[in-house]
């Protein structure tokens, strides 16, 4: 399920899939996650790594929604957006790319919330049951 | 390239002593001279992979979970035969190193180096992985670690390396020695004095089998 990468701007990491899977990403398996109404997650940061977002795919059975990718301060409540939000079309699926994705860190901060956050990678989904998967590249 | 590396050399692994060079082996607590009669290669390949979570008989390697250290049987050897080795994991996982089994190799006073996923990237030739293993019952032992807060299904280690068989050189004493003397020559050849290396033993490649 991992592989080195050996060239471009993520040379040198470990490139995987987001390690969580199924409703509300709860299940600590890599795979496919689906979107509650809230807050899901999609990787775990590994302790003592960091990981930048590759790439993210995503497919919407439903009505038109917003997806917005990033971390969870450490009052474990409030979203930290890491990249602008998507709108996911009613019956469509879309993605983003390494090329079209900021090159942030996510990484443990321990400082308390709002300066420190999990490192952990969320989607904020408007609606339930969107289908999210993610490929990351861990720096150890 | 030399055509013989020093035994920690951070290029391409090569072999540290020739067919009829001798080597000085620190092994069991104290050092031990051979000459090398045969070496040959161990070339990177399936039979020299190891898969830990099945050796250890079960199907995952629990998240931020350790596979507890276990002979590793295709790096057994018999008396008078010795690894050369060099090993990386291919699945997210740390390896970290025994020999003997309750003696950590690349250790310090504090702590236990890893050989991980990354370790090839500032050290691709992974020199820094080398060990050796000498002779009958001085098996390594492999424990394997897992950084990650899931849960995997396989931990593989790839081998490889050179493989040598040596024999043990005898001392020859001048007529006349006593008993004594040979006995305070043997003793200071195993605690590896230079000199007495140097007359008994002739030009030698110094390098460690187990941990100490």
């Amino acid at each position: 399920m991992s592989k080195l990468i050996t060239e471009g701007r993520y040379a040198g990491m470990i490139a995987k899939a987001g390690n969580c899977s199924g409703v509300g990403g709860a299940v600590a398996v890599p795979g496919v996650v689906v979107t509650t109404g809230l807050g899901s997650l999609l990787h775990l940061v590994p302790l003592g790594r960091s990981f930048y977002v590759t790439k993210i795919m995503w497919y919407n059975p439903g009505v038109q929604a917003t997806l917005t990718f990033g971390t969870l301060a450490n009052d474990g409540v409030t979203p930290v957006p890491m990249f602008p939000t998507q709108v996911a079309l009613a019956g469509l699926e879309d993605g983003l790319t390494e090329e079209e994705l900021l090159g942030a860190e996510f990484m443990l901060n321990s400082l308390a919330a709002p300066n420190g956050w999990d490192g952990n990678l969320y989607v904020v989904a408007s609606i339930a049951a969107i289908l999210v998967s993610v490929e990351v590249a861990e720096k150890a | 390239m030399s055509e013989v590396a020093n035994i920690f050399d951070n290029g391409p692994i090569s072999l540290i002593a020739r067919i009829k060079d001798n080597i000085s082996v620190y092994t069991a607590k104290k050092w031990a001279h051979y000459q090398v009669v045969y070496t040959e290669p161990w070339p990177r390949s399936s039979p020299l992979r190891v898969e830990m979570v099945a050796a250890a008989l079960v199907t995952f390697i629990a998240a931020n979970g350790v596979i507890a250290k276990r002979l590793v049987p295709i790096l057994q050897v018999t008396n008078g035969e010795m690894l050369h080795v060099r090993f990386e994991p291919l699945d997210d996982v740390e390896g970290v190193v025994y020999e003997l089994a309750g003696t950590g190799k690349f250790v310090s006073r504090n702590t236990h180096a890893r050989v991980s996923m990354v370790t090839c990237l500032r050290d691709p030739y992974l020199a820094t992985t080398t060990f050796f293993i000498m002779g009958n019952q001085k098996d390594m032992n492999l424990e394997v670690r897992n950084p990650n807060p899931v849960a995997l299904p396989q931990a593989r280690f790839q081998f490889f390396g050179f493989r040598y068989v040596i024999e043990a050189i005898i001392p020859k004493f001048p007529a006349g020695t006593t008993d004594a003397q040979k006995e305070a020559v043997r003793k200071k050849l195993e605690d590896g004095d230079k000199e007495t290396v140097a007359q008994y033993i002739g030009p030698t490649t110094w390098l460690p089998a187990e941990g100490r």
